[in-house]
């Protein structure tokens, strides 16, 4: 294997774990995004009616994050401890 | 003689360049002050003046139809010449408005279990907040109508749910630039995942602007930009009606407070059913209205006599209506 090689390897690698946090954290802007629009079920404040009613049509996908989140949640830790490495 | 008495601002040649929008009177105050006759009545006037008026009443209990003596509807309708009216259906603005975002949200949210739009959105229209919303949906739609008027004359709900809905585009502009960021904050993760990775999994608009919830998120903070500025900027006018009552008195003073929290200024209070000599000090000795005038000296008064019975008749409306008139030129006049 010659150094090239090596660092492409190297590089891939470093690639894929930089992504993974990254894909973390856009996961929970988007869960947190989603969860600021519907918060009102939990008891956040909402935000003015006018702009929620705005905005859901254009967040199907944020919302089946939710779901999916919501769905999974037994496993939550597992999750973060995943990403985390620990 | 008719020119000369048109407010400044309300003749078209004039207002047509630098502002489009017509002079803006928002008439507030508490239940039964006299809000829909000073607004009937500043109306006639305006459009017996040569200018080109719409009056809208935004109360839920309308009544100024019967005030104007015709019957109105949520469309415009000729009262006489020069005047509009309409009233407002917050009723069927609110449903029409969740049946139309209803239909847009079935088949993005139709297979979801946890979100039944249906029962979601059919609780929206019960939901509090919402008449306070349509209400600015209603107002934007005014503005739009309003271009092709001089000056337009918002006869508003009771204090509470007027102030609540003046509020709204503040709060909801917070809102709005808050959602953004974080939006943004989304997309330019997404796009650095993309750009490192080079996959082709993403969906190209979240990485350029066009991203529709940003898009629909700067629409609509667009909108309420216009409408905030039908409703505070120059050329519009807030009207507090009051009485020589204590309750109408606190209640005036407590709207002053929260429209300057909201960026909106009180120029003008209109004292409503004044009486004559010895009645009047002990009255506005007895309601606070004495002490209160003392306190908000920034604020131009207008005190309008009792008509009694001849308010209801169209020469009274009329009457009452130039006085308003007069004395809110004179104060124009003098202030500039």
């Amino acid at each position: 294997m010659s150094h090239w090689d090596i660092l492409e390897l190297l590089k891939t690698a470093l690639r894929r774990q930089a992504t993974e946090y990254v894909r973390a954290e856009v996961q929970a802007l988007e869960e947190a995004f989603a969860l600021l629009l519907v918060g009102t079920f939990i008891g956040l404040p909402a935000p003015t009616t006018g702009l929620v009613l705005r905005l859901l049509p254009h967040l199907g996908s944020e919302l089946e994050l939710l779901e999916r989140r919501v769905a999974e949640s037994d496993d939550l830790f597992a999750q973060v401890a995943g990403i985390l490495k620990i | 003689m008719i020119s000369s008495h048109r407010l400044p601002g309300s003749s078209k040649s004039e207002g047509e360049k630098t502002s489009p929008l017509p002079k803006r009177f928002i008439v507030i105050g508490k239940g039964g002050t006299g809000k829909t006759t000073v607004s009937a009545a500043m109306a006639r006037a305006l459009s017996s003046r040569g200018s080109r008026t719409l009056v809208v009443s935004l109360d839920p209990a309308h009544n100024l139809g019967d005030v104007l003596g015709s019957s109105l509807a949520a469309e415009p309708k000729e009262v006489k010449e020069g005047l509009s009216a309409l009233e407002v259906d917050l009723d069927s603005q609110v449903q029409a408005y969740v049946r139309k975002k209803l239909s847009q949200m079935r088949p993005i949210y139709g297979h979801l279990q946890i979100f039944n739009a249906d029962h979601f959105l059919e609780a929206l229209e019960q939901s509090p907040g919402m008449e306070e919303f349509a209400m600015l949906e209603a107002v934007g739609e005014i503005r739009e109508r309003s271009l092709a008027y001089d000056a337009v004359i918002l006869d508003t709900a009771p204090t509470g749910m007027t102030l609540r809905m003046l509020s709204l585009p503040a709060v909801t502009l917070l809102w709005i630039d808050n959602l953004l960021s974080l939006r943004l904050k989304i997309l330019e993760r997404r796009a650095y995942i993309q750009r490192v990775e080079g996959s082709g999994k993403l969906r190209t608009e979240d990485l350029s602007g066009d991203d529709p919830v940003v898009q629909e998120l700067r629409r609509y903070r667009g909108e309420i930009i216009e409408i905030q500025s039908f409703l505070r900027d120059t050329d519009a006018m807030v009207l507090l009606i009051l009485q020589a009552d204590k309750l109408s008195v606190t209640e005036a003073d407590r709207a002053i407070e929260k429209l300057s929290n909201g960026g909106f200024t009180v120029g003008t209070c209109i004292i409503n059913r004044t009486t004559e000599g010895k009645e009047r000090i002990t009255r506005y000795a007895v309601s606070g209205l004495d002490e209160f005038i003392r306190r908000r000296g920034g604020i131009r008064w207008i005190e309008l006599p009792d008509m009694g019975g001849e308010i209801s008749t169209p020469q009274g409306l009329d009457a009452l209506g130039n006085m308003i008139i007069d004395a809110l030129s004179a104060q124009q006049g003098g202030h500039r």
